[in-house]
């Protein structure tokens, strides 16, 4: 990757570019920062801001008005995901090089760029790197636990930390040296169809994840004189974790068609649990 | 279970550092990792003395919070407030896993609460840097950005787990053997049920046409019928995602071969 950052400084002699260290400079900052400011006016306005600083001092550190005017363009409302959002700030990185360099660019086209972006990157991203990877590190981090043992944990830290700065840094060194030519290929048709194969992963994990750690199990049992009915026995033998599955429909029916709020949900799972258990049934 | 003010502290400093929200030198992604049960609860474990329960409570908590995401700023639990100060609770009563699960979901959706207020006091430093903005003062925007928010939120959560702690080794346990039997019967089996919230939510996010149920009902089909691990199941999904992939690219066969070979890229 550096190899190819040296070869765009010399390919454009003549024009000002960042060093190596600058380029690594604006991403770790928004690697560190991203979510520093967390608050739902702006949310990760200020980690884009301080992602740019290296670039705004480096062309406009003599100049008070334009560096002004620079970090004003980017204090508007930004969101997006930590680790594949990172394409975003090596994209307008680049696109703030070039502006520094005298190209003719409104903060309007930047800015719509951002906006254009951040939500499918939120997107793919939150299902690549909250929905898709994290379970399945944590899932083996629990087995790996299993009779106390601190390996789980290591291993979870190591490779969630690993698995991220990785991502992360390919994704914003890919944005700056694509630039602006990523926009339309982030924004294609394909990206969409990149997405639906995410889902079709993410889901499947999804699935595995509530067949192991959605737990229900039924009590209750009918006796007679002559046999003992186990409900649970029984359910088992038609289709194993059916009401688990159930529990996950009907949450994902309230959320979705209900808009009903997360906290909501765990009061229906409370009530129902509560219902259940005074009852005698589970 | 006792604990020093040394331990109470370290727990305390232990829940700042697991928070998204905490720009320490490692990154966001560093935070997020020490944010999860499994990492807190050994971490606690440490802390106390005693590892074993500390991992096992966690692999129990985290269990729960498998399908736990952050989107648009919106959590349904607080990771940090649950991997620390709740574990830490448990631990001192004396509360076995399942009860323990419960005991985190609480703290979870109270933790949320409070992260939401520092979301909404976050305000004031987006208008701070404004202010210094428009002044060219590079070092105060600096500080507002960078600074100020950190120990903010040091002060809620530092302050919070340790108070939640050192009142908990006194009262937890006494609580905790007043609790009738019914009510800890609920608990556990709540704390069963919990996991469906994040999964829900996972459902929602990545469901974007009914059809790809199927895909959810091959995961299940793979632990339940062919008692795969989770690894083998992430394993066939990687492949279904690429098969799904290769299929929709043929009927789309006039895209440009070059905009594919960018994408491979990107991936």
């Amino acid at each position: 990757m550096s190899e190819k950052i040296d070869q765009k400084e010399e390919l454009e002699n003549g024009k000002i570019t960042l060093t190596k260290e600058e380029v690594n400079k604006s991403w770790y900052s928004w690697f560190k920062y991203c979510l520093t400011v967390f608050g739902y006016e702006r949310l990760q306005a200020p980690g884009f801001i301080l992602s740019m600083l290296p670039i705004f001092k480096k062309f406009y550190g003599n100049d008070p008005e334009k560096m002004v005017e620079r970090l004003k363009c980017h204090a508007v409302f930004y969101n997006t995901n930590p680790v594949f959002g990172a394409v975003v700030n090596g994209i307008v990185a680049s696109m703030e090089v070039e502006r520094g360099n005298g190209t003719e660019m409104t903060d309007e086209f930047i800015n719509s760029i951002k906006v254009g972006l951040m939500g499918p990157l939120a997107g793919i991203g939150d299902a690549v790197t909250q929905a898709t990877l994290p379970p399945i590190i944590l899932s083996i981090a629990i087995g790996l636990s299993s009779g106390g043992s601190a390996m789980g944990a290591a291993f979870a830290v190591i490779a969630l930390y690993a698995a991220n700065i990785i991502l992360s840094r390919l994704f914003y060194m890919q944005g700056y040296k694509s630039g602006r030519e990523a926009v339309h290929v982030l924004l294609g048709k394909q990206m969409s169809r990149i997405q639906d194969a995410m889902s079709v992963l993410g889901l499947t994990v999804v699935g595995a994840i509530t067949a192991s750690y959605v737990n229900f199990t039924i009590t209750a049992q009918y006796v007679s004189e002559y046999s003992t009915i186990n409900f649970q026995e029984i359910l088992d033998g038609i289709f194993p974790k059916l009401i688990p599955m159930c529990l996950v429909f009907l949450g994902y029916y309230l959320l979705k068609k209900k808009k009903m709020s997360a906290v909501k949900l765990i009061g229906v799972y409370l009530v129902i649990a509560i219902v259940l258990g005074v009852l005698g049934i589970v | 279970m006792e604990i020093t003010v040394i331990q109470a502290i370290l727990i305390g400093v232990a829940c700042w550092l697991g928070s998204v929200e905490n720009p320490q030198p490692l990154g966001v992604a560093f935070s997020d990792a020490l944010s999860k049960p499994i990492v807190g609860g050994t971490i606690v474990g440490m802390i106390l003395g005693d590892i074993p329960t500390g991992v096992t409570i966690g692999a129990a908590i985290q269990a729960m919070y498998l399908g736990q995401v952050l989107i648009g700023g919106v959590a349904t639990a607080d990771m940090a407030f649950v991997s620390y100060p709740s574990i830490a609770l448990a631990m001192l009563a004396g509360a076995d896993a399942t009860v323990a699960v419960t005991l985190a979901a609480t703290v979870g959706v109270l933790g949320a609460a409070v992260f939401t207020g520092y979301e909404i006091l976050c305000s004031v430093f987006y208008q701070l840097g404004d202010k210094y903005i428009a002044e060219n003062n590079i070092q105060k925007m600096k500080m507002a950005y960078m600074v100020l928010p950190p120990i903010t939120s040091f002060v809620i959560r530092f302050g919070l787990t340790f108070t939640i702690v050192m009142l908990g080794s006194a009262y937890a346990a006494d609580l905790l053997a007043s609790i009738p039997e019914l009510v800890l019967h609920i608990a556990s089996v709540l704390g069963g049920i919990l996991p469906a919230v994040g999964i829900s939510i996972l459902v929602t996010y990545t469901l974007k046409d009914f059809k790809f149920i199927i895909y959810f009902l091959i995961g299940i089909v793979c632990i339940t019928f062919l008692g795969l691990n989770m690894v083998a199941t992430a394993v066939i999904g990687s492949c279904l995602a690429v098969m799904y992939y290769m299929f929709m690219g043929n009927q789309s066969s006039n895209q440009s071969s070059q905009s594919e070979d960018e994408e491979d890229e990107l991936l």
